[in-house]
């Protein structure tokens, strides 16, 4: 719901038609987009168009702050007075919620089921994974300096995403902006055509239904229900009003309150002879796993609490 | 030579079931055991559909919610698939049939939204990266077959008396001679005799069952000798199911296995569990 209401915004930013109207119009484009597009296309295109975000890399190459000045207040943080650890250690866990939600796991093997990967694949996956995880996080890191660098001074405070590629405008010009904007279009409609055939992936995968876009629409018809509805709900969810940052924020956090029962699983299965053959989990993977494990525990416990002693981190 | 394993809960139950060509129609909901006059049983049967996984789920809430809402989209001819031995072509981490996908349960609602809602929508009969949408005499998995008459979809088979369904093992409360409480059944364990891949000729007959407490941990296949780690889980698990033995299927009492309830009766000492 909430990346419709991205694909919206990111439509209504280029229009300035507001978005709520535009709603119903990115959720048929998603629909549209999984209905035709090949599962390799729908990869490539959204993943090549959202390199675009790296415009905001440049932007704070281009107002050219104090880098020395920069690193310091981020490597010693100092928690205003008016705010508590505890709502850093909410955001922390809302983070790495949306670094690693579960729908992704969904989405990615199911995808590789779809795109008829191989043992070869392998390494490819693991570039992209060192390779795309840094970068995901430096660009996150870009658009939150540009916006500290630009706006803080001013005295705005971020709101919404409206906001987001100003700074841009501010360092780079006009073009900056339509690259940003057509960026964040990517970003905001590859989670939409994520999130809703993960829907409709873990649905039939349960239920043991035929589900893919590598047969035809007909013969996985309740697959393309489940993703059809889910799509339909998110819009109409959209629609109403509710603020879609909100939205994302109690769902990236919930779902790290879930993640050990999607991590414990797949560390099991890691392990299953049966499963992997000769590739089951060396000593070492197993360690790292286990003390990830551990992590996610902890951090499972800790959500709720923190969620009600902060309030939700306001 | 050992034949090749399956233990019933780990290896075969909720697994994916999968028609000759390949699609993909539902899961393994239960598996149907054939009891010989002499008390020896083998594997018979794979059952799907939405009758079996109700029963099997037992008569919770929800599991009449699952019987009534999957049997009003499947409609009443096509509650159970009954997949008898010979049908099944491989046992690998899914289970793959020689029936085609019409012959079985689950195909039912599939077809019904193919046709009447995905089916209809411009594009929904063709491939992404297919050419031209065919017509109506597409080659459709539905092309040249008919509905069973009987045979695959028999739901009454299973409840023959020299018949029990595996669900109904893996529930029960396990006494020996003496009426002493020794635990629950965790698994059914099974092997398959005879050379692997040589179709199910060989048969796969009942080798005994595992009983104690705590099912998680034995389901989850982390006590296998064969799993190596991490030993972080499988310390866990140890520590969830302390007094785990084994019973091979000669001394259960195969009468108490027929009977619809009560405990299962077991003679004889109890031995480690095989392979872990």
């Amino acid at each position: 719901m909430a990346e419709i209401c991205g694909v919206a915004i990111a439509l209504s930013l280029l229009s300035s038609v507001n978005y709520l109207l535009l709603v119903p119009a990115a959720a048929f484009l998603v629909w549209l987009v999984i209905w035709r597009l090949p599962f390799e296309w729908m990869e490539q295109i959204f993943g090549l168009l959202g390199l675009a975000l790296i415009v905001f890399i440049v932007a704070v190459v281009k107002i050219g702050p104090d880098w020395g000045q920069l690193a310091d207040a981020a490597l010693h943080p100092a928690v205003p007075s008016d705010e508590t650890v505890w709502s850093y250690a909410y955001y922390a866990i809302a983070l790495f919620g949306a670094a690693m939600t579960p729908y992704e796991v969904f989405f990615f093997s199911s995808g590789a089921v779809e795109e008829h990967w191989t043992s070869r694949d392998l390494n490819i996956e693991r570039i992209n994974v060192f390779v795309g995880f840094p970068l995901g996080g430096l660009l996150s890191l870009a658009i939150m300096t540009t916006a500290h660098l630009t706006l803080g001074p001013a005295g705005i405070d971020v709101e919404v995403l409206g906001q987001v590629p100003l700074p841009v405008a501010l360092a780079v010009g006009k073009i900056g902006l339509a690259v940003a904007l057509i960026g964040i279009f990517a970003a905001t409609f590859g989670a939409a055509l994520e999130t809703s055939m993960s829907a409709g992936y873990t649905i039939s995968q349960y239920f043991g239904w035929q589900w893919g876009t590598f047969v035809r629409p007909r013969d996985a018809g309740r697959f393309h229900l489940v993703v059809l509805v889910s799509i339909f709900v998110g819009a109409l969810v959209g629609i109403s009003g509710i603020d879609p940052v909100k939205i994302t924020e109690y769902s990236i956090v919930l779902s790290a309150a879930a993640l050990p029962l999607t991590y414990l699983p797949i560390l099991i299965i890691a392990n299953d002879p049966d499963y992997m053959g000769d590739e089951v989990n060396g000593r070492v993977r197993n360690l790292l796993g286990s003390a990830f494990l551990v992590l996610l525990v902890v951090i499972a416990v800790a959500t709720i609490p923190l969620m009600i002693v902060t309030r939700a981190g306001t | 030579m050992t034949g090749r394993v399956l233990m019933a809960a780990l290896h075969l139950l909720d697994h994916q079931l999968v028609d000759r060509d390949g699609v993909l129609v539902g899961k393994v909901d239960d598996l149907e055991l054939f009891i010989a006059p002499d008390g020896s049983a083998t594997l018979s049967a794979v059952l799907s559909g939405p009758g079996v996984l109700a029963s099997r789920l037992g008569h919770t809430t929800y599991g009449h919610w699952r019987e009534r809402m999957e049997a009003a989209l499947e409609g009443p001819e096509g509650r159970t698939s009954r997949i008898a031995v010979p049908d099944v072509r491989r046992i690998t981490s899914r289970v793959e049939t020689t029936l085609p996908a019409p012959l079985l349960a689950t195909y039912g609602s599939e077809r019904w939204v193919g046709d009447h809602l995905i089916g209809r929508i411009p594009g929904g009969r063709r491939r992404p990266d297919d050419g031209p949408e065919p017509g109506e005499s597409g080659i459709g998995p539905e092309q040249g077959v008919t509905a069973p008459t009987s045979g695959p979809a028999d739901p009454t088979t299973g409840d023959a008396s020299d018949r029990v369904r595996v669900s109904t093992v893996l529930r029960r409360e396990v006494v020996d001679a003496s009426g002493a409480h020794l635990g629950h059944v965790l698994d059914v364990r099974m092997v398959q005799d005879g050379p692997v891949g040589a179709g199910f000729d060989a048969g796969v007959r009942v080798d005994g069952v595992v009983v104690g407490v705590g099912r998680a941990p034995q389901r989850a296949g982390l006590l296998r000798h064969r799993v190596h780690g991490p030993w972080l889980l499988r310390w866990l698990a140890k520590l969830a199911t302390p007094h785990r033995r084994y019973v091979p299927w000669g001394d259960v009492q195969v009468a108490t296995i027929l009977r619809a309830d009560g405990p299962m009766v077991v003679d004889g000492e109890l031995s480690d569990v095989p392979g872990e």
